[in-house]
């Protein structure tokens, strides 16, 4: 089988526990406007302005291979896989036989996902799943809609479908000045928490501009130029309000 | 009777207020050649005596070809058994010396013991007549004569036998003190002995795995400082208390400690040496650069000979690449040649440590490590309990780069003729070379088809030293360690395939050549490791940078998973490349800043230009 990808990373620390390999899958069904990976959000490979060839169709195998390499340092620190993306529920199959891979060789699963798809295809996902980080860009359902393209009722469902089948899971806030940095969004967000009982824990993830020189190289626009990178305080203060 | 008399009439180390003495800066007898000389004063009265001199005591030359001495010519490293001191004071040594039928070794060992407490009692007047700290005026009318009969005192003993020898290494400090230990806080005693040890440009100590509350302390006293060059062996037990402690003092830009394999690198030494008793394995301590030895127990060529792969490798091609009939034919010719500068080297060596023993008595190496005086032999004369020798490999990545830069562009995919290759690298054509250096099959990037030829080519390579063994010691110890000797042994060697340029350092220990360990830290260490390590136990050196921000469950499970797979040490540098720029910018505001290079570590503003570059550009490993 294969599937479209970015690239593949190791030694990544910040996907999940441990010591990771990270496979960046290209194809992604929201438009996020912050987004700091907008080459990942077509499922085609494209090419940046300066010639360099973005995305690549590869085979489970290949990716098993170079994962594989690794092994010992997951071992060593509690490590293992994460799929992010793009997003791993918009190449369910692929995604799925990764894991599936992954599960057999008892290596520690995640995937980083938004939570937008349909049921079917996030329970044949989470099935090899031993981690979740799971997205939640915006609780306000137009907003949600209107800065992301997503649908709020679908994302809250697949979120209780990972607590139902038991799958701890980690909710990772974007958060992005003027746009959901709102009190009320951390307070709702903390009250979805509460009630689900596999959430181990909310991490902000605040706005960064790192990805603005892709937008750049793949001729897009950067519709949050203006936004302001949040300082050390403002993202204190957003802690406190999930305490 | 030379030492004796240096002892009776040397002139006295400066007493500075420290709680230790000698302190500072000394000048102590030449450990390597036994006895302080005055070349330019004899010289001036009398050339004849020189010569004499020359011929009959001092002046062994070793016969090891020079452009095969990278790091090492017949030098050795060594530390005394300062536990043995401790525990029974030199006047019970007096029993052991006399049994020795050698009447000038007795003699001469006498002399050497009767000038040492001549040299005690001298100090003891000294320190009294200035007025110094009593409690150390005490401890020295008891040690080193006499056995230490508490921990101030086993530190104050530790010290002085430190300065007997030379100040070259500190061997096992926290097991050997903890006997006398009873609670209390020594690490300013340990922060002065450190500095003394670092002022005289001393080398090594290890924390072996019998960990004690002054393994703690020693990693305590350490911080910020560049020597000792602690080295803590570490397993999947190690408590966190030590992986905290030895963290922080990462942190603080030492490059202290490094980090040890107990089992491949123990296991192996007892596996390659059957004599090595299990108490003695314990006492492993590298010295210098750290060369593999048993503190107190061993004489260890350290490093006897450097053979420079690379060089032979220029030679090959310019004599053989283009008569070869296909790789494996270039590959084996190779092979060959670095054989019979193999065969050269060890037999040299075994000729210089033949004259060694004739010409070169050390009596206070003799008097300070096992088992010389109850073997009744010099130890350059087959005295101490182990020997072995240890041949450094220099630029080994070099030439894995080099030969699958051959293989692929020459042999498999005719890109390119030999005698193109080699204009080329006549002409140090450097846009050719920046090509070379693209390979993508290269070593620090976890390449499977590189990594299955760094293993052949190495275990080629260091088990040409297997059934050799040279006239004193068990056998031979491949290693890989630089600490300077990679810029001038570069300076021999035109551009080589691996896309370095003419004059170039050669790679530092094992490390990828730079820029080429582009996919993390996992796939450096593990291009390392496919490397056959555990033939390589004299030691094989890994320099490692990591960023300042890095987290300590992290670094320990790479520590953990280099050696689950085979890694012995590595040795890790932990500051930003902004601060390493900085420091080169303005070196006067940053002479406290310490960087691993080679097999030690060092300031980094007494780094020549061409190593503080490279340091610069090695890559720093940040976390994703």
């Amino acid at each position: 089988m294969q599937g479209k990808i970015i690239n593949i990373t190791r030694f990544c620390t910040d996907d999940g526990p441990g010591i990771r390999t990270t496979v960046f899958l290209k194809g992604c069904p929201l438009r996020c406007i912050w987004c700091h990976n907008p080459e990942s959000q077509k499922s085609d490979e494209e090419q940046y302005v300066n010639g360099e060839i973005v995305g690549k169709t590869i085979s489970v195998q290949e990716i098993f291979d170079e994962i594989l390499k690794d092994k010992v340092f997951y071992e060593t620190s509690g490590g293992g896989v994460t799929i992010s993306g793009g997003e791993p529920l918009y190449q369910p199959e692929f995604t799925t036989e990764i894991l599936r891979l992954c599960k057999e060789s008892n290596l520690h699963t995640c995937i980083e996902t938004s939570g937008f798809a349909i049921e079917s295809t996030i329970r044949k996902v989470l099935k090899y799943c031993d981690l979740v980080l799971f997205d939640i860009k915006e609780t306000d359902a137009k907003k949600l809609l209107e800065y992301t393209g997503a649908t709020l009722n679908i994302v809250l469902q697949n979120l209780k479908i990972v607590n139902d089948m038991k799958i701890p899971f980690v909710i990772r806030l974007p958060i992005i000045p003027g746009i959901n940095d709102r009190n009320e969004h951390f307070l709702k967000v903390k009250a979805i928490a509460e009630g689900l009982v596999f959430c181990r824990g909310i991490e902000i993830m605040p706005y960064h501009k790192l990805g603005e020189y892709k937008y750049q190289q793949l001729g897009k626009e950067y519709l949050c130029r203006n936004i302001v990178e949040p300082s050390k305080d403002d993202v204190e203060k957003w802690k406190s309000l999930l305490k | 009777m030379g030492l004796r008399r240096f002892y009776e009439n040397c002139q006295l180390p400066e007493y500075t207020g420290n709680s230790l003495y000698p302190s500072g800066r000394v000048v102590s007898p030449n450990y390597m050649s036994g006895l302080p000389v005055n070349y330019k004063k004899i010289k001036a009265q009398d050339e004849e005596i020189l010569k004499l001199i020359q011929k009959d005591f001092c002046c062994y030359q070793s016969s090891v070809p020079e452009e095969h001495t990278v790091a090492g010519n017949m030098y050795t490293h060594s530390m005394p058994n300062y536990e043995r001191i401790l525990r029974e004071g030199f006047l019970s040594y007096i029993p052991r010396i006399e049994k020795i039928k050698d009447s000038d070794m007795r003699e001469g060992l006498m002399h050497l013991i009767n000038g040492i407490e001549c040299y005690i009692k001298r100090c003891v007047a000294y320190l009294e007549s200035v007025g110094a700290d009593g409690n150390l005026i005490s401890a020295l009318k008891q040690v080193p004569m006499h056995p230490a009969r508490d921990l101030y005192e086993a530190v104050v003993c530790w010290n002085f036998v430190l300065y007997l020898d030379g100040c070259d290494n500190l061997g096992c400090v926290a097991s050997g003190l903890y006997p006398y230990y009873k609670g209390e806080d020594i690490i300013n005693l340990l922060r002065n002995l450190f500095d003394n040890l670092d002022v005289n440009d001393g080398y090594t100590m290890a924390l072996g795995m019998d960990y004690n509350p002054l393994t703690l302390q020693c990693l305590e006293a350490v911080k910020g400082k560049r020597r000792p060059m602690i080295e803590l062996f570490v397993d999947q037990n190690t408590p966190n208390e030590i992986w905290e402690k030895a963290f922080e003092s990462i942190r603080t830009s030492n490059g202290q400690p490094a980090f040890y394999n107990p089992q491949v690198l123990l296991g192996g030494l007892q596996k390659k040496f059957k004599n090595i008793r299990d108490e003695d394995i314990k006492k492993f301590c590298g010295g210098g650069c750290t060369e593999a030895m048993l503190a107190g127990l061993s004489n260890v060529g350290s490093l006897d000979a450097g053979i420079n792969l690379l060089l032979i490798l220029e030679k090959c091609i310019k004599t053989e690449l283009v008569i070869a009939k296909d790789f494996d034919d270039f590959y084996m010719k190779y092979i060959n040649a670095v054989k019979e500068v193999v065969d050269t080297v060890t037999t040299e060596i075994g000729n210089s440590q033949t004259e060694r023993a004739k010409h070169n008595p050390l009596p206070m190496r003799t008097l300070l490590i096992d088992d010389c005086i109850d073997n009744g032999l010099d130890y350059n004369n087959g005295g101490a309990r182990y020997k072995w020798s240890i041949i450094n490999f220099a630029g080994m990545i070099n030439v894995i780069d080099a030969m699958l830069v051959i293989r692929d562009y020459i042999f498999e995919n005719n890109i390119f003729s030999a005698t193109e290759l080699i204009a080329k690298l006549e002409k140090n054509d450097k846009d050719f070379l920046v090509r070379l250096r693209n390979h993508s099959v290269s070593f620090g990037s976890d390449n499977s088809d590189a990594n299955s030829f760094s293993n052949k080519i190495s275990t080629d390579i260091f088990s040409m030293l297997d059934d050799k063994k040279p006239p004193f010691g068990e056998g031979f110890l491949p290693a890989s360690i630089q600490f300077m000797s990679q810029v001038k042994a570069g300076k021999k060697v035109g551009a080589t395939p691996d896309g370095r340029e003419a004059g170039a350092p050669l790679c530092d220990s094992l490390a990828a050549i730079f820029g080429k360990d582009t996919k993390g830290p996992t796939a450096l260490l593990n291009s390392v490791t496919s490397l056959n390590l555990n033939r390589a136990l004299g030691v094989p050196v890994l320099n490692f940078n990591i960023d300042p921000d890095f987290k300590d469950e992290v670094l320990k499970a790479l520590i953990l998973g280099y050696m689950k797979q085979g890694g012995i040490q590595i040795q890790i540098t932990c500051i930003s490349r902004e601060m390493l720029e900085e420091a080169y910018r303005n070196p006067e505001e940053h002479k406290n800043l310490v960087v691993r290079v080679g097999g030690y570590s060092e300031y980094f503003y007494r780094l020549n230009d061409e190593l503080k570059r490279m340091v610069i550009e090695r890559t720093i490993q940040n976390e994703v």
